[in-house]
């Protein structure tokens, strides 16, 4: 697998004029030095959902669902949820608060819910009918799933309302709230993207709610890949081509369109520029993963900050901050984490001022505060990120990775394993911890 | 119940007939003739030969029985034959005339065992006798005595051992006296059957008769019948209590198992002599013609089931017993192998590698049990390969006063838990270990190696008892370095030195002059001890006592020889000094301390040491034999270091020297078992593995000589980082030595067998790397290094390419392993260089027992949470740990060996919590250290 990967980005290199940075040597700037394989899974892990400061939940093709200890890094349970892989999960607060609960759907037409504190399913709702593809939660504890059928569930479960969906083919693959009551939110089902709206109807009685369609998009070029929520004013969608749409989330009209290409299929139809994945930071800065490479628009000027073409020898799937914002995370279908950030001289000064001055990640990625950045409009004030340290242990490409802050960073992938990137520092502080507090003083009985 | 005039008869003969012709015939040869012949000198069997003649020179154990047709008799002995010139005879009417059963109970019971030591101070014999009885039914009161004894020419085995060698002796005969329960329980049940048959047939021949025949017949039938009653009565009681004390079903099943296991394994028709060793000794011994009886008879008609212990009893056809009502005493009775059946074959086992523990000799046994020590608590002993401790950071340490954090206020009157948990050990001890570090002498590791040769971490947490115990031990006239072993040693050593300096030119002639006086010294001193230990007798414990205070005289001086010393050397001894003021002359705790400080300083100050020492030397010889058996290591690593000294500083080159002062300063038998590290017998069975499998660290001379890059890879394995060795298929041989070789650097091979492969066909994954740390691997040849191993294996582990001799990965700079490095080409016994590396690897242990106890569970190693960001915390954290590493004298790459090393103790510690808690059922992963901040290099070699 991994040689099939390596082949594949040496030819893809040979193809490619510019060259994939490597680095060589010792990488000091990499805060990674210890990594925890969690293994549990026995077939790709897809998803991974951190819980608390404690915990995360990783679920895969396999049907499983494991929960496991951040800190300590082992596994806490696991629930053999779906009989087919498990294609999207959400975490929301129990009905008294004090319990979470985690709702999985599934290509075997179930979706479930589960009290992760007391390890058991709490329901099993299987009047989805198909195979499930994605759930959002909406107003209060209600949840919406979407596949090829489109329905709303209450808190307990119960069915509230199902949309018929016009089209035969229809199989909708994202959805996202655009507003903060998130009553309404929009789907995406292949090029297409629709709004619809939650109303409630109040009888004599009883309260019910019903699933409207308010509007029809445009549609994109190809198929929209990514959708995120921007702000309340504004939302954002990416799609196979690499166009990035920005609407309005009042007016539903496109607003701007970033970072259009002319030959978008590229050769064999590799769609070398698509966008597989966007981040919002601040509420106006866009982070998106497209092709082998990652970009950073911003929203509010409708400018390119900063864009690295080839980060990867393959396609980026996933990318966010970490270390609080002095590292930008990458990972591709290559197996590898690839930590970007701005090359420092003197990192340790620099870490000290940045540290005192309060900054946002962004910020701190850029290495400038937000008052300069709106005075500076050209972009080529930002150089081109610098690749700081690799996190080499997948071996199949990277599917998530989730930023644990001071616990490190978590990934899955499709070699069916969690690894946890942690600082082998802090990790020997926290053993030097554990030995004083539970070894040697068992009286402490924790 | 014993008649104990019977062997008065007989057992003058059978004496004489073994003394005769023991050495031709192992069993008993009947020419009648002989037997017959009358003798005019009956020997007394408590008189003995000569005492040249009944020389014990080595352990053996005896199982003696008392036989109801012999008297006293031997058995068997391990090893076979015994002592060459040792009346096992003789020996036998000794032990087996202390009789034990003192019962005066009447009826069938069972009988208890004894165990009691036995001595013959004239002789030296010294014996551990456990009494004990297997039930026969053809026998006298159903019983037999038996006695195994271990037999020794050293007392102080029997003292020092003694509950060891009673629980072994329990455990053995544990297995022979419940073998013999099973096998007596069904031999009982086939009798009751038999008697029950014969009544049946009895009654109905009475019947029959009853008309035709005459009263007087009726009579004698009825009086066979009531013998029969009798009889019947007689063996369900005995059975009965027999079937009561049959409750330990563990064994049952044991023995269940084991024969199954034969079985299926053997279908030959003697189910059961393949595993019985003594079988061909045995048969031999008995005449087969005098086999009968309806054991014997069932047994060779019915394979199955005649030897079985677990009979069918359905299957038993029952047939008449002729009836008397006396006993039978002329019919053979069975052998120990027939008595117990499975217990036999199990208790030999455990009896042969009882004897295989204890024959070595007492220096040995003393050094394993004090090393042994140090593996308690388990989870926090640091281990090297197969056979070495580092050091355990729990050992003799009150976990009360570890670390400040562990300041309850609840704990009263514990004042001292204010200080770090280095203040619970002796702060002394650690401070020479400081200190050994500071110097570049070379010499420094030598200090931990114990007489045996093998590493003993000795620098202060010795229980308080230990030191006082010893003492006490030395003063029962049982003198450890006694041993011809020892006085060879150091008779040896001195020849060795006489060697080098007439050799040697480069010292000043009147340096020279001078050592040369110390060596006569030595010589002296080591020659009148050798004599005094041969003319050694009880007077010498009131010498030993005076020597109380000589030593602590002799402490003295040596402290202010050394102070005088350091004064003369120019700078930065100043803490130095104050150490060896600070030495409390009262406590003899520190008397092993001072030993190690003594060596260790010795070792600092380096050549000058060398006059210093001579003066040491003459004050030893001075005060004579005295203190002799409290100082004797000193002298000897004294000794040794100089010899070291002398050797590498010269380069001695003379291939044959060396080999002739191993043989001499080794033993054959006294270094085997510490290669091989024969462990407890109940471990033996875990420490015999498959026979290719080489001992831990073989060929790693040869390895280090021949790869000139090796410490880099040494290097790698310290710091836990996976070692790939890459072979093409022809060098599959040379990928197996160099695991083999590099095994003895693990310090996770004893708790995870799986932490090495001497050679796999596929490139293990990643994620098994956190338990893999040594793996040797086949590169196809037409698949080229770079494709072969991916950029993450790459980047996670060290590479070894055999074939192209290269390899990537990080580099050492550093002390130890430079050290070592630099000493390979002097060594040309691999033992020696094992003996080094483990010195070394204890030394660089010290040093992660004072990082763990001074740092890593104070305040310190838990760090400030004021940090924000993760790479702050991380660098302080960074900072603090190299500016203590630096405190300690360790610098660059050892720290991080340092750092690893404390790590695997913690995550033992750790795991061990987590398996002790019931409630988790989930255990913490096992991290994998990436190494960013090593810059990997590519190296040939």
């Amino acid at each position: 697998m991994w040689q099939k990967l390596w082949r594949k980005g040496d030819q893809q290199k040979d193809e490619d004029k510019e060259v994939v940075e490597e680095i060589e040597g010792e990488e000091t700037c990499n805060p990674y030095t210890e990594l925890y394989f969690l293994q549990h899974h026995s077939d790709i892990v897809r998803h991974l959902l951190v819980i608390d400061d404690r915990r995360c939940v990783s679920a895969g093709d396999d049907g499983v669902v494991v929960v496991w200890d951040t800190q300590l890094c082992m596994k806490l349970s696991f629930f053999e949820a779906h009989s087919r892989p498990i294609t999207c999960m959400l975490s929301i607060d129990g009905k008294n608060k004090d319990s979470n609960l985690l709702i999985t759907g599934s290509s075997d037409k179930h979706i479930k819910v589960w009290n992760i504190d007391q390890g058991k399913c709490v329901q099993d709702i299987t009047e989805h009918g198909t195979s499930v593809k994605c759930l959002l939660p909406v107003l209060e504890n209600m949840f919406v799933s979407a596949g090829e059928q489109l329905h709303l569930w209450g808190e307990d479960g119960a069915l509230l309302d199902t949309f018929p969906l016009d089209k035969q083919e229809a199989d909708i693959s994202l959805l996202i709230s655009t507003n903060l009551k998130n009553e309404r939110f929009v789907t995406a089902c292949d090029k297409e993207l629709t709004v619809y709206s939650i109303k409630d109807l109040l009888d004599l009685n009883e309260t019910s709610y019903r699933i409207c369609q308010d509007k029809r998009l445009p549609e994109h070029l190809e198929a929209v890949r990514a959708l995120v929520p921007v702000s309340d004013k504004l939302f954002a969608s990416g799609s196979l081509d690499g166009t990035i749409l920005l609407w309005s989330s009042e007016t539903f009209t496109p607003l701007k369109k970033l970072n259009t290409m002319a030959d978008y299929k590229g050769k064999a139809n590799m769609y070398p520029y698509s966008v597989q994945y966007i981040a919002c930071e601040n509420q106006k800065y866009l982070l998106a993963a497209i092709g082998c490479g990652f970009a950073l628009f911003d929203t509010v000027s409708n400018t390119l900050l900063c864009r690295k073409v080839k980060a990867h020898y393959s396609k980026v799937t996933q990318l966010t901050f970490v270390c609080d914002g002095l590292l930008l995370a990458t990972c591709s279908e290559d197996g590898s984490i690839r930590l970007w950030g701005q090359k420092s001289h003197n990192p340790g000064e620099q870490l000290a001022v940045k540290a005192s001055m309060g900054l946002s990640p962004i910020e701190r990625f850029l290495d400038i505060n937000f008052g300069q950045l709106h005075h500076s409009k050209s972009p080529d004030h930002f150089p081109e990120p610098v690749l700081l340290g690799e996190c080499l242990g997948h071996c199949g490409s990277v599917m998530r990775i989730v930023d644990q802050g001071l616990e490190g960073m978590f990934s899955c992938g499709g070699d069916h394993l969690v690894i946890a990137w942690k600082n082998s520092e802090l990790q020997k502080m926290k053993r030097n911890q554990v030995i004083q507090e539970k070894v040697l003083n068992p009286s402490v009985i924790v | 119940m014993m008649d104990l005039n019977m062997f008065g008869a007989d057992l003058p003969y059978n004496m004489y007939i073994q003394e005769e012709e023991s050495k031709v015939n192992d069993g008993w040869n009947f020419d009648l003739e002989d037997y017959l012949a009358p003798h005019s000198q009956v020997p007394h069997p408590w008189n003995r030969q000569p005492a040249g003649e009944t020389h014990l020179d080595v352990d053996f154990i005896l199982v003696a029985e008392f036989s109801e047709l012999e008297g006293p008799r031997e058995v068997l002995t391990i090893p076979k034959g015994g002592s060459s010139n040792f009346n096992i005879t003789d020996f036998s009417v000794r032990i087996m005339s202390l009789d034990h059963q003192t019962t005066t109970k009447q009826g069938f019971h069972l009988i208890e065992d004894s165990q009691v030591t036995f001595s013959e101070i004239k002789d030296s014999v010294f014996a551990f006798v456990h009494h004990f009885a297997l039930y026969d039914r053809h026998a006298r009161g159903y019983v037999r005595p038996f006695a195994i004894s271990y037999i020794t020419p050293d007392s102080r085995k029997l003292l020092q051992f003694y509950e060891e060698i009673s629980q072994q002796m329990k455990k053995v005969v544990r297995y022979l006296k419940y073998g013999n329960k099973l096998v007596f329980k069904n031999s009982l049940e086939m009798h009751l059957m038999d008697l029950h048959y014969t009544k049946a047939e009895m009654l109905l021949r009475m019947r029959s008769r009853k008309s035709s025949h005459q009263v007087s017949d009726e009579d004698v039938c009825y009086k066979n019948l009531r013998t029969l009653e009798a009889n019947i009565t007689e063996t369900q009681n005995v059975l009965h209590t027999i079937k009561l004390s049959l409750v330990d079903k563990k064994l049952e099943h044991r023995f269940a198992r084991l024969e199954e296991k034969a079985k299926i394994e053997t279908p030959r028709v003697k189910s059961d002599s393949w595993s019985l060793q003594e079988w061909e000794e045995i048969e031999a011994t008995y005449s087969v013609s005098n086999v009968s009886g309806s054991y014997d008879g069932s047994s060779l008609s019915d394979n199955t089931t005649g030897w079985t212990l677990f009979p069918d009893t359905r299957y038993y056809r029952p047939k008449t017993v002729k009836i008397s009502s006396g006993r039978q005493f002329d019919i053979h009775l069975q052998g120990l192998h027939e008595l117990c059946s499975w217990g036999h074959r199990e208790g030999m086992q455990k009896l042969r590698h009882l004897y295989q523990f204890f024959k070595r000799d007492m220096a040995v046994l003393q050094v394993e049990s004090n090393d042994k020590t140090f593996m308690d608590p388990g989870p926090s002993a640091l281990y090297f390969g197969e056979d070495c401790i580092g050091v355990n950071l729990l050992t003799g340490v009150d976990k009360k006063c570890m670390g400040c954090h562990c300041l309850q206020a609840d704990i009263p009157g514990l004042l001292f838990n204010k200080c770090s948990s280095i203040e619970s050990l002796s702060f002394k001890s650690a401070a020479s270990s400081f200190r050994s570090v500071n110097d570049d002498d070379a010499e420094s590791m030598k200090s931990a190696i114990s007489a045996t040769g093998s590493p003993v971490v000795n620098f202060g947490l010795y229980n308080e008892n230990d030191v006082p115990n010893t003492f006490e031990l030395e003063k029962d006239n049982i003198d450890l370095y006694s041993n011809n072993e020892f006085i060879r040693h150091l008779t040896f050593k001195i020849q060795q030195l006489d060697i080098d300096i007439s050799k040697d030119e480069p010292m000043g002639p009147i340096e020279n002059a001078e050592d040369r006086t110390t060596i006569d010294n030595v010589k002296k001193f080591v020659e009148s001890f050798g004599d005094g230990n041969k003319e050694r007798s009880l007077d010498d414990v009131e010498k030993l006592e005076e020597g109380n205070g000589a030593i602590s005289e002799m402490v003295v001086s040596t402290s202010t020889l050394l102070g005088e010393d350091f004064e003369e050397r120019s700078s930065g001894t100043s803490d130095h000094e104050d150490f060896t003021c600070e030495c409390d002359l009262s406590d003899v705790e520190t008397e092993g301390m001072r030993d190690r400080l003594h060596t260790l300083t010795a070792e600092n100050v380096g050549q000058l040491e060398y006059e210093k020492e001579a003066k040491n030397e003459k004050e030893a010889g001075s005060i004579k034999i005295a203190p002799e058996t409290e100082k004797t290591s000193v002298l000897a690593q004294s000794i040794k270091n100089e010899s070291m000294l002398e050797r590498d500083s010269e380069g001695m080159t003379s291939y044959d020297l060396i080999r002739l002062n191993i043989e001499n300063l080794i033993p054959v038998d006294f270094d085997s078992p510490e290669q091989e590290s024969t462990r407890f017998p109940s471990n033996a069975d875990n420490d015999s593995p498959d026979a290719d499998n080489l001992a831990c660290g073989f060929g790693i001379l040869h390895i280090m000589t021949k790869y000139a890059s090796i410490k880099h890879v040494i290097y790698s394995i310290l710091i836990g980082r996976s070692v790939i060795v890459v072979g093409t298929p022809d060098l599959e041989g040379e990928v197996k030595n160099i695991v083999n070789a590099l095994k003895i650097f693990l310090t996770s091979y004893h708790r995870n067998h799986r932490s090495f492969i001497p050679w796999t066909k596929c490139l293990p994954s990643l994620y098994k790397m956190t338990d893999l740390k040594l793996v040797g691997v086949c590169r196809p040849e037409r698949k080229p290094f770079d494709r072969f191993i991916p950029s993450a294996i790459k980047k996670l582990c060290t590479v070894f390419d055999v074939k192209r001799r290269e390899i990537f990965c990080p580099v050492y700079q550093g002390y130890y392993l430079s050290l070592l490095d630099n000493r390979v080409r002097n060594y040309k016994m691999e033992e020696m260089l094992t003996t080094l590396i483990k010195s070394i690897m204890v030394e660089i242990s010290s040093k992660a027992f004072i990082y763990f106890h001074s740092f890593c569970i104070g305040p310190a190693g838990v760090g400030r949470q004021d940090y924000k960001f993760l790479q702050q915390q991380s660098s302080s954290f960074q900072r603090r740990v190299s500016n203590f590493m630096a405190k300690i004298g360790v610098h660059d790459s050892d720290a991080h060996i340092i750092e690893f090393l404390c790590e695997t103790i913690k995550q033992q510690l750790i795991q061990d919590h987590f398996q002790t808690r019931a409630s988790v059922s989930h255990m913490p992963e096992r991290p994998l250290a990436t190494h960013n901040d090593l810059c990997c290099q590519m190296m040939k070699c």
